[in-house]
């Protein structure tokens, strides 16, 4: 999608900030990013009001309203990364484009940084969208503040996460379809543990199940927050796995990065 | 005499308490199960609002002059309005606590933690067995809660916002899809 050789790179001007804003436009002039963040608040809308509204979902009180709402903004809003970073490089290579991009003078690394930050806004798009909502559920039990603040956090940390394991897939496959089929399958396969029983939940490999997966850890952490009260210090210890995640899989995405080719490993 | 005879008998055999004379003998001669342990719940009352959670604690003590092994707490949560549906599992996850052995005289102390989900009176109780043996089962005082209703979100006011956000969203679409059309 992106060409950065189509104008000079200005002096000191980093090459990453060029393919950045390129990408930028790209997603948000002329591509999906709208839609994406239309159908994202439609969502929202539906489960705030759900929430506000129907009788069998307004079960317990207010910051189980805000809790629930923010977890799908949250979880919603980062998986909208995943979809932009598993098209970033396999959608080059379907569209045909890739090959211009790869002769352009920046280096690979700063192409696929500049294309995580376009994924990336998704993120703060969809969480600047989320803020009106969380501000009508929570302002009635003074949870507002803590439920923005930590939703950036923990958003921020999967969104990060995301970015870079789409992008990693993105790399490797040929093509779009099989890097979108294999992000989501590998997120399905990290969520499973959550839907274990209660017991199992609370065995040791359970618990470690659901402290691995950085999905279930930072919505986990969210809850208590919000739920129970508890202090963000508190439940620290279940975004370990929402950051370490987020450090490996950057990690291996800028390894990979550097060896990124004009074909799909799988085809190479 | 005969028929005074079995006039006697008949209103013998259809009395209650005499039924209950000749059935009584052999039960009474078998010795009574006697509860492993004593429990004391603490305190006896909380008032809280549905959805929170609240804490307590139960000390369960060996009153016996032989140490106790196998001992299983459970606790349970019953309403006391008719109308209120009550299930304990949606109270907490975790009810069942199997113990670890209790020196004789010694006690030990288990904290519980419970949201509550139903509104109304209600009331919290732990019961104590072994998981071998003949003891009976032995129930703790009650802990009374009075569960304040719901706080809830006023839904009138969420539909502005509901339609507000996705339609400024759409303006955008709109604009945008615009400003590409006249740059053709």
């Amino acid at each position: 999608m992106a060409t950065v050789d189509e104008r000079p790179v200005r002096a000191g001007r980093r090459a990453w900030m060029v393919v950045a804003e390129r990408e930028l436009r790209d997603l948000w002039l002329a591509g999906r990013g709208l839609p994406l963040l239309l159908a994202y608040s439609g969502l929202l809308s539906v489960t705030s009001y759900l929430v506000a509204a129907n009788q069998a979902l307004n079960f317990l009180e207010q910051r189980e309203a805000v809790s629930l709402t923010l977890q799908v903004a949250v979880a919603v809003g980062a998986l909208l990364v995943l979809l932009g970073a598993a098209d970033a490089v396999s959608g080059e290579r379907e569209r045909g484009t890739l090959e211009s991009l790869l002769l352009s003078p920046a280096p690979r690394r700063a192409l696929v940084i500049g294309k995580a930050v376009a994924a990336l806004s998704l993120w703060v798009a969809a969480w600047i969208v989320s803020v009106p909502y969380v501000w009508y559920l929570g302002r009635g039990v003074g949870v507002v503040g803590l439920a923005v603040a930590s939703s950036l956090v923990v958003g921020s940390l999967l969104a990060v996460f995301l970015a870079g394991y789409g992008l990693l897939i993105s790399a490797i496959v040929s093509s779009n379809r099989l890097s979108l089929s294999v992000s989501l399958f590998a997120l399905l396969a990290l969520y499973a543990p959550t839907q274990m029983p209660t017991a199992m939940q609370h065995s040791w490999i359970g618990e470690l199940l659901l402290r691995v997966d950085p999905f279930t850890a930072g919505l986990r952490y969210l809850g208590n927050l919000i739920i129970n009260g508890h202090s963000p210090g508190q439940d620290a210890g279940w975004l370990i796995g929402p950051v370490v995640a987020a450090v490996v899989a950057v990690a291996v995405a800028l390894a990979v990065a550097n060896r990124l080719t004009l074909h799909g490993g799988d085809q190479a | 005499m005969r028929a005074t005879i079995a006039a006697f008998l008949l209103a013998a055999a259809i009395t209650p308490g005499a039924v209950d004379a000749h059935t009584r003998s052999p039960i009474a001669s078998v010795p009574a199960a006697t509860a492993p342990a004593s429990v004391q719940l603490d305190p006896t009352t909380v008032s809280t609002s549905i959805g929170q959670r609240f804490s307590f604690t139960s000390t369960i003590r060996n009153d016996s002059n032989q140490p106790k092994s196998g001992l299983v707490a459970h606790l349970n949560v019953l309403g006391l309005d008719p109308d209120v549906y009550v299930d304990p599992e949606d109270w907490s996850s975790q009810r069942t606590i199997y113990l670890d052995p209790l020196p004789a005289h010694a006690s030990t102390r288990l904290a519980w933690t419970v949201q509550a989900v139903n509104s109304g009176r209600l009331v919290i109780y732990v019961t104590v067995t072994a998981q071998e043996g003949v003891d009976a089962v032995a129930a703790s005082n009650t802990l009374r809660l009075a569960v304040a209703q719901q706080r809830t979100v006023d839904a009138g006011g969420i539909l502005p916002l509901a339609v507000a956000v996705p339609t400024t969203v759409l303006l955008l679409v709109g604009l945008v899809a615009r400003r590409r059309r006249r740059l053709r």
